[in-house]
């Protein structure tokens, strides 16, 4: 384990301040490495109860490695711990998170990460961030500190609690601690660079590539470029790259590996090259301006057309990634006009500004119901993470 | 869990209220119920008599046995939502069927509640190889579902062990496992989509064809929830590439913990075998005797560990699994020469219970999932349990995974057997929450195990999960009393260890 890591655990002062926040009757806003929240001082002004600032709950400083044992495939961690010190810890080891937790700023945690629920390029070939989880603890909105799941691969035991965390961003409770499923890193990587004449042309192919028993571990779609990479042994991967060149359209990049870097963290171009969507000064991120590009992720089956997004904007403001199923948007477009688009092709969208959530496709009748209902369950007296 | 026709003698435990009077109110009820119902379910999905509600009155699980108040085999998703509305209007608990293959008495019956069996819901709507999934209805088998999409070249991964009966739905209320699910992990990882109907007949749709949905992730709160939550009505399961090569070592080694030893050293070399299992003498003697799978039955242990994937890494990662069984002094190797050997050297592992149920008249499942380390201290300790009790154990071990299949012989016919070999059980869960593992791996609470539930958790969490069920089922109907125990229950099952000695492991930290 390396030393580096810094190790404090604030658990129990957590709880006492989920519990002081409780008895003075005021809200909690979580705020990790801060990389994918508003900073508090600018939300407290559009909350619909003014009068009630809400308490500021710091957990970044809740972090180090609780356990790790590499042949139990097993890494058990504080919330406040970085992505980068985790990964570097797993990776003297061999072992890698396969669902590539994004690290948008350098300071990103892990608690942020499977509080928002994001999973980097492998998601659709080797399982998302909820999928490699396998407890937590977490502090609820009574201040109580519970326990869900564990530390063994399969567990039947009571409701799946934690895997519910994951993507909840924070309103069910505080999560203090996490433990996940690890996995051996592949012994190769390859990329492999095509071109393609249109979206619908990467989407057909990587559709067909999907349904073979190939290696892909990650996908995406930029422009008339399409990307494949190949993970696992140095056998499958061989294979996998002549499968994929054979007919003399691919090449292999033997920068890949930064390229998907650069997408997991969203610092490739499609990201950074625009100032609406980055580097803007986080006091001025407002939901939707209008006028300005918002960043639009798409959540959508593989398999849809692109030409049935195609009036949300021109070929160039797309970047497709996971075979088809996670589709980049920069448009001025209003969040009706994409929440319906999505709908229609059995989707959600989600709007970011500077990796901040700022617009979230609504949810309606049985299903809006349950989600209050399930908020009650969790904390009755609405404390967390009031504007989520 | 019992298997055996004998565990329906006498001493199995009958839960039904044998006072007169309430008897006849019930039957009183049953009429008006069944007179109820019949508005939108035609007669022959209403079962009523002794004779047709008999082969209902247990799951799997044949230890426990209840007759519902009624049996109804709805064939539509209308009338499984009228069945609902009725149920909330006239606060009738209802228990949701599969196949009844669940091992741990999840779809036993409520004396007062009628069973919705679900086996009418038996088609495959959909299969798109191009997409990569099927829309199927509860009621398919496991197995049916890899049959189909085989022309395709492709599967439905999880695999548990009872996949030719088991049915999806009853999968999906279990979160079920199977032999490859280190690699390819459980149900809960492999359905995108469900249709249930809610405890007020409302029909709802979790989870998409998209790789994740706006809100909660209430895909995987409803995978597992054991027909407390809603009544799964359709499944979209993912399918996968058939894979091109696979291949089974088979390795004997002199003791039980040389065999856990190579598991760990496996997966410290990088190598995610497909499947991975462990049994121990006892287990390989009765499989071998049953299956004749070619098993040696001299090996103190046996581990099967498969390798699936392209063919050259499957010969790369064949090799590194040789090199490391060696360095960890397997006695033989073998590799199946053929797929016909390949499957039967699996038919052994897979009919491993019942191959066991003929070594004594009864025998009794147990489900534990620990952490892997801890395999050769939970052997010795279950080897003292087994004198304790005066009771043989057989062991079979989801090694990859943790999960452990301790297998208790017993008889009971003989007085007394069976309440020992429940206490017997009860003892080695506790066992696997005192090691860091959990009382079910993959066979789910149900009514079994929900006292140890009292162990894993403690009185908050409980509480929490209660708040769970409150949130989705209000009037407490769906499928009431099983997976989460009241806190009474936990008093009186405290009190009654407290009785009998120290409470069970009071140093632990409870969860």
């Amino acid at each position: 384990m390396a030393d580096n890591i810094h190790n404090t655990d604030l658990s129990s002062s957590l709880v006492d301040q989920v519990k002081a926040a409780i008895a003075d009757n005021k809200a909690i806003e979580i705020v990790g490495g801060g990389s994918k929240s508003n900073r508090p001082d600018n939300v407290t002004r559009q909350q619909s109860d003014p009068g009630l600032e809400p308490a500021i709950l710091e957990v970044a400083g809740n972090c180090g490695i609780v356990s790790y044992e590499p042949t139990e495939l097993v890494v058990t961690v504080r919330n406040g711990t970085t992505i980068a010190e985790l990964k570097s810890a797993l990776a003297e080891q061999g072992q890698c998170l396969p669902f590539e937790p994004p690290n948008y700023t350098g300071a990103d945690t892990i608690g942020g990460v499977i509080a928002c629920g994001l999973s980097g390029p492998a998601r659709p070939y080797a399982g998302s961030a909820r999928d490699y989880v396998l407890g937590l603890r977490l502090i609820n909105g009574k201040g109580e500190y519970l326990r869900f799941g564990g530390e063994v691969m399969k567990n039947v035991a009571g409701y799946d609690v934690s895997r519910l965390q994951v993507g909840a961003r924070g309103t069910l409770g505080v999560i203090t601690e996490i433990s996940m499923k690890v996995l051996p890193m592949p012994q190769a990587e390859r990329t492999v660079v095509r071109d393609v004449a249109s979206h619908d042309e990467s989407i057909g192919i990587l559709v067909k590539e999907s349904r073979k028993p190939l290696p892909v571990s990650a996908s995406a779609c930029i422009g008339d470029q399409m990307m494949v990479r190949l993970s696992g042994s140095e056998a499958a991967v061989e294979a996998a790259t002549d499968d994929l060149t054979a007919d003399g359209a691919g090449t292999v990049d033997e920068q890949g590996n930064l390229f998907w870097a650069a997408l997991c963290d969203q610092k490739q171009e499609f990201f950074t090259g625009h100032s609406d969507l980055a580097g803007k000064p986080r006091s001025s991120d407002t939901p939707t301006d209008p006028g300005t590009e918002t960043l639009w992720r798409m959540s959508v089956p593989d398999y849809t057309a692109q030409s049935e997004l195609a009036d949300l904007g021109s070929a160039d403001a797309w970047l497709l990634e996971w075979g088809g199923a996670q589709r980049w948007l920069r448009s001025t477009s209003s969040p009706a006009e994409i929440y319906q688009h999505a709908e229609a092709v059995g989707g959600h969208a989600s709007g970011f500004k500077a990796q901040v959530l700022v617009a979230d496709q609504p949810l309606t009748g049985v299903n809006q119901h349950l989600h209050q209902q399930l908020k009650q369950a969790f904390d009755p007296q609405q404390l967390f993470n009031r504007r989520q | 869990m019992t298997a055996s026709p004998q565990a329906s003698s006498p001493d199995a435990h009958d839960v039904n209220l044998a006072d007169p009077t309430t008897q006849v109110e019930r039957e009183q009820r049953r009429k008006e119920a069944a007179a109820a119902l019949a508005q939108w379910l035609p007669q022959h999905s209403i079962l009523q008599s002794r004779e047709e509600l008999g082969p209902y009155e247990s799951d799997g699980l044949t230890a426990l046995k209840q007759t519902p108040l009624l049996v109804v085999l709805p064939e539509t998703i209308e009338q499984v939502q009228a069945i609902m509305r009725w149920a909330t209007e006239t606060v009738t608990p209802v228990v949701a069927r599969g196949a009844g293959t669940g091992l741990s008495g999840g779809a036993l019956p409520h004396p007062d509640g009628i069973l919705l069996g679900l086996a009418k819901f038996n088609r495959i709507l959909e299969l798109n190889p191009e997409s990569g999934y099927a829309v199927v209805q509860p009621g398919v088998r496991n197995l049916a579902i890899s049959e189909a999409a085989r022309p395709h070249g492709l599967y439905y991964a999880p695999d548990p062990s009872s996949q030719i009966a088991c049915s999806i739905g009853g999968n999906v209320a279990e979160n079920s496992g199977g032999v490859h699910c280190l690699k390819y992990g459980l149900t809960v990882h492999n359905v995108t989509q469900l249709k249930v109907v809610t405890a007020d007949g409302q029909l709802l749709t979790i989870g998409s064809h998209a790789a994740d949905s706006a809100g909660y992730d209430l895909l995987a709160l409803l995978t597992g929830s054991e027909g407390m939550l809603a009544i799964t009505v359709e499944i979209t399961v993912k399918l996968l590439p058939v894979p091109p090569s696979a291949r089974l070592v088979m390795a004997t080694f002199a003791s039980v913990e040389d065999a856990g030893l190579a598991v760990g050293e496996v997966i410290a070399a990088g190598i995610i075998p497909a499947g991975l299992e462990l049994m121990d003498n006892p287990a390989i003697r009765a499989a071998e005797a049953f299956a004749k799978c070619g098993y040696p039955v001299d090996a103190a242990a046996l581990l099967l560990c498969e390798l699936d994937g392209l063919d050259a890494e499957v010969a790369a990662q064949i090799e590194g699994v040789n090199k490391v069984f060696n360095d960890c002094n397997a006695v033989s190797q073998h590799i199946a020469n053929t797929e016909e050997e390949r499957l039967l050297l699996w038919k052994g592992r897979k009919s491993a219970f019942p191959a066991v149920g003929r070594l004594a008249p009864d025998y009794y499942c147990i489900d534990g999932t620990i952490p892997r380390k801890t395999l050769p201290e939970v052997l010795r300790k279950m080897d003292l349990l087994s004198e304790e009790y005066g009771l043989r154990i057989a062991n079979v071990f989801h090694a990859g995974d943790g999960n452990l299949h301790p297998l208790i012989l017993f008889d009971s016919n003989q007085p007394g057997e069976l309440e020992r070999t429940e206490e017997l059980g009860s003892r080695i869960l506790q066992l696997c929450v005192e090691v860091g593992g959990t009382i079910t791996g993959e066979h789910g609470v149900g009514m079994e195990k929900i006292n140890e539930m009292c162990v894993q958790f403690d009185e908050q969490t409980l509480l929490q999960f209660h708040a769970i069920k409150h949130a989705f089922d209000p009037l407490g109907i769906l499928n009431p009393g099983k997976a989460i125990p009241t806190l009474q229950r936990c008093a009186e099952f405290g009190a009654m260890h407290v009785h009998n000695g120290e409470l069970p492991f009071p140093e632990l930290e409870r969860y």
